[in-house]
């Protein structure tokens, strides 16, 4: 009995550091939307300067072979999805999907 | 390094093509919209014109401009508001294709002041790219009184010898066919470099005339 609880606690010791920095590395958040149209790079300037008008937004980058916008947020900061499709309309393009990453900090 | 120093060359790109652009004469072109509240300049000279356009998008459809031109071969001057309308866009996975009504109204004076009009001018944008071809169809009809009526018309092919990613310099080799029919020389071709690498994009060519062809723009 006295094993399996020493066993447990040595699990938990050594489970709570990476549970603590899997927390730490989750602290911002990405979305990464995908984009139809965005062939050039005047197009990515476009989409960088309208998403960096919002406030939660910390960076843009964009990778045109994937056709990838990866908008990086504040740490505790949210963004929804339909406010990505409506910027994304608004400048001109069309969202195909979008999904959700933890930035590693 | 080779990536610092095109940032670096990029970066002297608006002041050599505004030295060139004083020295030159200009025609009109001009891809008309950015993204609803973006600014864009735009400065193109060749052999026999020169024209200055600034413009700013108010909606992802709409935009309005201060539009300064000068014709050498034409003999006029022309000032005008520009308004410029998309009527369509196809966003594909690997392309991009639009449509732009491109017109303006504003002021006219030949050269030496002898004619004095106001103007208007109206025509259509067509272009369609993906990463590694691009073409565009512009035409024109400028009706300015005694001073100018004219009806242009241009199109360009282009592709691009490298795929480059967003924030690396970007490289097209394009060839430009002008078809001016109240003009000496009515078609002119003209192969062109086109570089751009953040908002700042130039390009550079020489027709069978030998005369240059500049083209600046920068959006901000």
């Amino acid at each position: 009995m006295m094993k399996k609880i020493l066993l447990s606690l040595c699990l938990l010791t050594l489970a709570s550091p990476a549970f603590a920095a899997d927390k730490k590395a989750c602290a911002a958040e990405q979305a990464i939307a995908t984009v139809d149209g965005m062939v050039c790079d005047f197009c990515a300037q476009g989409l960088i300067k309208t998403f960096m008008k919002e406030e939660a937004v910390e960076k843009v980058d964009i990778d045109l072979t994937s056709k990838e916008v990866k908008i990086s947020l504040k740490p505790g900061q949210k963004i929804d999805d339909a406010v990505i499709e409506k910027k994304v309309d608004y400048a001109g393009y069309k969202v195909t999907g979008i999904k959700h990453a933890c930035q590693k900090s | 390094m080779k990536y610092e120093r095109q940032k670096m060359s990029l970066k002297l790109l608006p002041f050599l093509t505004a030295g060139m652009a004083l020295l030159g004469g200009f025609s009109v072109e001009a891809k008309p919209l950015t993204y609803p509240g973006g600014w864009q300049t735009t400065a193109e000279a060749s052999g026999d014109a020169f024209m200055l356009l600034n413009s700013y998008t108010i909606t992802p459809t709409f935009g309005l401009g201060l539009q300064n031109e000068y014709d050498r071969e034409a003999d006029y001057q022309m000032h005008s508001l520009s308004i410029t309308h998309r009527l369509w866009r196809g966003n594909y996975p690997d392309s991009q294709g639009n449509l732009f009504l491109l017109s303006g109204a504003g002021y006219a004076r030949a050269d030496g002041g002898t004619a004095e009009s106001p103007a208007a001018y109206t025509g259509i944008l067509a272009d369609w790219e993906d990463r590694r071809i691009y073409t565009e169809y512009q035409n024109r009809y400028v009706h300015a009184g005694d001073v100018n009526r004219e009806y242009t018309q241009k199109a360009r092919i282009g592709v691009a010898p490298y795929i480059a990613e967003s924030g690396a310099l970007h490289t097209w080799l394009i060839l430009q066919v002008d078809h001016k029919p109240k003009a000496d020389d009515p078609i002119k071709v003209t192969p062109l470099v086109r570089l751009f690498q953040g908002s700042t994009m130039i390009e550079a060519g020489i027709n069978e005339d030998a005369e240059p062809l500049f083209h600046f723009m920068y959006q901000f």
